[in-house]
């Protein structure tokens, strides 16, 4: 059996958010701060340096009056998939791995140092530096989640898609005697938040999963789809500009770059 | 000692091997290493076991289930609960953030008394319940000795609740007729429902079966009515391919995910209703059988086919007479259609006659009592505090009449006219309130008025405010009374005003109060029964629980309903099915584990209730009033924004999205964080503008900007953005907080200051969605 073939039969987590649903509210936001312990200081509108995991940009079809429509785009980190995945790429301490048996990108916070290589490399902009030190009010740090460690200042942090709780769902699958994972025992922060029911979660690889099926939609797209770098989150829209910002019109010009070579 | 060359070497050469056998210095290095990861100052959360307690939230009227996540003691994280068939496992970012609200640094410890010290400024002291319960009480025997009881004054939230029923009835026990809440957007459409079809009762709309949506500015995803239930509405029209058309100026995200988006001129949105209206009559394409027994019907026609022609409405709204008709001729032949109003999140009221007008539409076309239309659901309250029996002292008390002129001359429909009460205060109209009581509300921020309303508190003889946390409301208080937070509290969630079905549902203790803190309906039984007499024997129950258990009583009695205890009850759906509970104590043990009692929605119609005993045209009851006839039928009036044009030529809408709380709650910190820089940078609220109308007055993007209206300026940052009106400015509300945390306090403005207000002369409630600005860089 080949490698690739051998990391196939693992699930590949994934992500399908449906933009005509996403409503913007930013449930989803909220709900990854308050699982994910994420710092919050007085000044939170530098937006270089806010810290959002999952950040929600406003897009808009650059119309004017009355024929402007936008449309909300919740952006966690991409999982990309790709063999030279960008931040994986450039990590000069190995503080990245890709999980051979969930395919899940993750942050070795302990490892980093923090050189902020992989802000630069990410095509996202889903990568985040500690400039601070996290304080909490003395209050508030009774709501820190304890399947989560707290980053200290100097380190860079990112999205895990809520990687503790495969963990913890994984547990409990051996406590009850069961290999395989179910769709609903694993799900992320964002994804349970979701009230529009716009963000769903699963295994890409498993065509009973919900994500197995939307991701083959003919609506279906992800973001900055010619930089190769397969990202393990799908788009859904049907409205067409919308489509189009995925990449910036990358794509048909990469389409016809390939016609004229 | 001699030092020899061999002995010296062999020290050196010594020295070298037994450091290289030695494990010191690697010891060192490696305590150097942990210790400079060492940072205690980052705090590790402490580890528990995991356990979820599934409760009510009582942030806003939306009312959703939710599951707290317990390490051992300690709240983690709220979450939805999906046996609610309200929010169907869906949450906001308040609902979420909710919790950053219980360990708020701001709440209330103890209560408190304001002590006055010599530099005029304040502290705040420490009392026991006892002390501040007998001062409480002190000031209302005074007043009653006097026979001042009613210069007792409450200000309770709106939402419908049994603590805001114990609390008004306390008020009534004492003789007082000064019960005051903030109206909103569905005060407005209860007041069209009384007027036009006779019955005291809020319309509910429903949703979830709807195919075909007409919205006047109604923020349907953006925290309309229960905010949740209306997100996973929308998301259900997006999959059952509803047509949802939306009018308003703003290109609202509601907009921009609309079939058709008609962008009105600002304030006309009644116009449009009514060119509807006339084109429907015109094509005969009305509900013969709703028509037929109507009263006023003819006149009404004569006014619909003269004055609110297409043709002659698409010079006031700006929306071609060809689309009108279109959408005339789509809306009368849809099925399952309904029009909804009320702006934005709907916290401020609309003109009478603009909800007539949208009723109209509504009565028109046969929507009321249909699928997916408004029903009129009378069996929405699921309990009834029993009558209170009242001397003839207090009863003679209570005949005073109210401060704000509310049910009396020109204003007897309206039993809220909040645009007089702190001009009458403040003006000496009638008396003075000598207490003031303020349960749950933080009016000093959320009226439309606040700067007048906080001025009118302080004349205030006493004020006591109830709350869990410090805001601008209870920074004016005499005594703080310190409630619970809702995660420490017994409460219910009752039908709010829209929902088309009823429900109950119990918000139970998540952990034990951290504070010295009570129950706000414990609050008003102490008070009772500390003042004594007739007023303490109206108040027969123990605790707040025990009045809770009476309603689960009350519930279990009439039989009737279903419970709700696992995801996917849909109640809109098969009416008459669920699962049915007996004996009220299993119903008690349900309810407090998350389960949601509930009944199917009502499509009968009892008939109208009016004078003439049909739906009325031309109302009434309005007529008795006073109120001049132009007015007592649904109507366009074109005025409010006509005035002031030379000197403010720019009309300022306020806007409404989820992330921004703007009621009695404010934002919290989590959700400051997730703005986004389009409203608000630094501590400058941000205001978008249609580059257009920016390049015009010569201003661009970031450009710090001062907005003028006729009451008050404020500061402002220019955001360029299409999607505002030429011509308009769109400022966000639920900014401006100047007491709460410091990740909240400080923000923006609050953009009420700004509004200029004028007074609806039907209701007397206030209109404020349109205010006249002028604009000047800075």
């Amino acid at each position: 059996m080949d490698k690739a073939h051998e990391l196939e039969k693992h699930p590949k987590y994934g992500m399908v958010i449906d933009l005509d649903k996403c409503t913007g509210c930013g449930a989803c936001t909220v709900a990854c701060m308050e699982e994910n312990n994420i710092p919050f200081r007085k000044d939170e509108t530098d937006k270089l340096r806010s810290i959002t995991w999952l950040r929600v940009y406003r897009i808009n079809n650059g119309k004017s009056y009355p024929d402007t429509e936008y449309a909300y785009l919740p952006r966690p980190c991409q999982h990309c998939d790709s063999d030279h995945t960008p931040c994986i790429s450039v990590c000069p301490v190995n503080a990245i791995d890709k999980g051979r048996e969930d395919g899940i990108i993750s942050q070795v916070h302990p490892r980093c140092i923090g050189c902020r290589y992989c802000m630069a490399a990410c095509p996202y902009h889903a990568r985040y530096f500690n400039w601070w030190d996290p304080v909490w009010p003395k209050e508030m740090k009774q709501m820190l989640n304890p399947d989560v460690s707290v980053r200290p200042r100097g380190v860079v942090e990112k999205c895990t898609f809520c990687h503790h709780r495969l963990k913890r769902a994984k547990a409990q699958a051996m406590m009850d005697g069961r290999k395989e994972i179910h769709e609903q025992d694993y799900q992320t922060a964002c994804t349970q938040a979701c009230s529009a029911g716009a963000i769903v979660f699963g295994d890409l690889n498993n065509p009973e999963h919900m994500v197995y099926k939307l991701k083959t939609s003919p609506n279906a797209f992800r973001l900055l789809e010619k930089l190769r770098t397969e990202p393990k989150v799908y788009y859904l829209s049907t409205r067409k500009w919308v489509c189009q910002q995925a990449d910036n019109g990358l794509l048909e010009a990469h389409k016809a770059d390939v016609e004229h070579a | 000692m001699n030092v020899t060359r061999r002995k010296f070497v062999f020290t050196v050469a010594g020295a070298a091997a037994g450091g290289l056998f030695t494990p010191v210095q690697w010891k060192l290095i490696d305590d150097i290493s942990i210790w400079t990861q060492n940072w205690p100052w980052t705090p590790v959360p402490r580890d528990g076991a995991i356990s979820y307690v599934a409760s009510t939230c009582q942030l806003c009227r939306g009312g959703c289930g939710i599951k707290v996540r317990m390490v051992d003691d300690r709240p983690v994280k709220i979450e939805a609960n999906a046996t609610s068939p309200v929010n169907q496992g869906g949450i906001c970012p308040l609902g979420i953030a909710g919790l950053q609200g219980f360990y708020d640094p701001l709440r209330i410890k103890n209560p408190v008394k304001k002590v006055i010290d010599i530099w005029g400024g304040h502290t705040w002291q420490d009392i026991t319940w006892d002390e501040a319960i007998k001062e409480v009480t002190d000031k209302l025997n005074d007043l009653e000795k006097s026979s001042m009881s009613h210069t007792v004054g409450l200000f309770t939230s709106n939402k419908k609740s049994l603590t805001n029923d114990l609390w008004e009835r306390l008020l009534k026990g004492l003789g007082s007729p000064n019960n005051f809440k903030q109206s909103d957007a569905q005060d407005s459409q209860k007041l069209a429902v009384k007027a036009m079809i006779g019955h005291d009762v809020y319309p509910a709309y429903d949703l979830e079966n709807a195919k075909f949506i007409l919205s006047f500015g109604a923020g349907l995803i953006e925290g309309w009515g229960l905010p949740v239930r209306s997100i996973r509405a929308h998301s259900k029209w997006e999959e059952d391919g509803a047509r949802l058309i939306q009018v308003e100026s703003r290109g609202s995200l509601t907009a921009s995910k609309a079939d058709e988006w008609l962008a009105v001129e600002p304030g006309t949105e009644a116009a449009v209703a009514l060119s509807l209206c006339s084109e429907i009559v015109r094509l005969g394409l009305f509900d013969k059988v709703a028509v037929e027994k109507s009263f006023g019907f003819i006149q009404f026609k004569k006014e619909l086919l003269s004055k609110y022609t297409s043709e002659k409405m698409e010079k006031v709204t700006g929306i071609k007479a060809s689309v009108l008709k279109k959408l005339a001729k789509d809306f009368a032949t849809a099925k399952n259609a309904v029009a909804l109003s009320g702006k934005g999140k709907g916290y401020f009221p609309a003109s009478v006659q603009e909800e007539m007008a949208i009723l109209s539409l509504n009565i028109l076309t046969g929507r009321l009592g249909a699928k997916g239309g408004v029903l009129l659901a009378a069996r929405h309250k699921a309990f009834d505090l029993p009558e209170i029996q009242l001397n003839d002292a207090v009863k003679k008390s209570l005949a005073t009449s109210r401060l704000d002129d509310a049910g009396a001359g020109s204003l007897s429909i309206s039993s809220q006219a909040n645009s007089r009460l702190a001009k009458n205060i403040l003006s000496n109209k009638y008396y003075n309130l000598n207490l003031l009581f303020i349960v749950k509300a933080n009016p000093a921020y959320t009226m439309p008025d606040c700067k007048e309303f906080t001025e009118a508190i302080k004349k205030a003889g006493m004020v006591v405010a109830i709350t869990d946390k410090m805001d601008e409301t209870a920074m004016l208080a005499d005594i703080v009374l310190p409630c619970h937070n809702y995660l420490e509290a017994w409460e219910e969630v009752q039908t709010q005003p829209g929902l088309s079905y009823p429900i109950f549902a119990l918000g139970k203790p998540v952990v034990k109060p951290v504070n010295n803190t009570k129950n706000a309906g414990d609050i008003a039984l102490m008070i009772a029964k500390a003042k004594g007499g007739d007023v303490a024997s109206a108040f027969s129950w123990n605790s707040f629980e025990s009045v809770l258990k009476e309603a689960v009583n009350s519930i279990s009695k009439k039989g009737s309903g279903f419970i709700s205890m696992e995801p996917g009850v849909k109640p809109w759906l098969n009416p008459g099915a669920g699962k049915s509970v007996k004996g009220v104590i299993n119903l008690w043990k349900k309810l407090a584990d998350g389960g949601v009692w509930y009944n199917s929605p009502e499509y009968t119609l009892a008939g109208p209730a009016t004078m003439s005993g049909s739906i009325e045209f031309i109302s009434q009851v309005m007529k008795m009033a006073f109120i001049e006839a132009k007015r007592c039928m649904p109507g366009y009036d074109g005025t409010q924004l006509s005035e002031g044009k030379e000197n403010f030529p720019i009309i300022m809408q306020p806007y409404h999205f989820l992330m921004l709380a703007d009621n009695n709650v404010d934002t919290k910190p989590f959700m400051m964080k997730a703005l986004e820089d389009t409203v608000l940078r630094k501590d400058t609220l941000v205001a978008e503008i249609n580059p257009e109308t920016a390049s015009q007055l010569g201003l661009k993007d970031g450009d710090k900007i001062m907005i003028r209206s006729a009451v008050s300026s404020a500061p402002a940052m220019v955001h360029l953005f299409e999607a505002t009106r030429p011509g308009m400015i769109s400022v966000p509300l639920g900014l401006g907080h100047t007491v709460a945390n410091k990740f909240v306090r400080g923000k923006g403005i609050n953009a009420r200051e700004l509004m200029d207000i004028k007074e609806d002369p039907v209701s007397g409630m206030p209109l404020c969605w349109n205010t006249r600005v002028q604009i000047f860089k800075i």
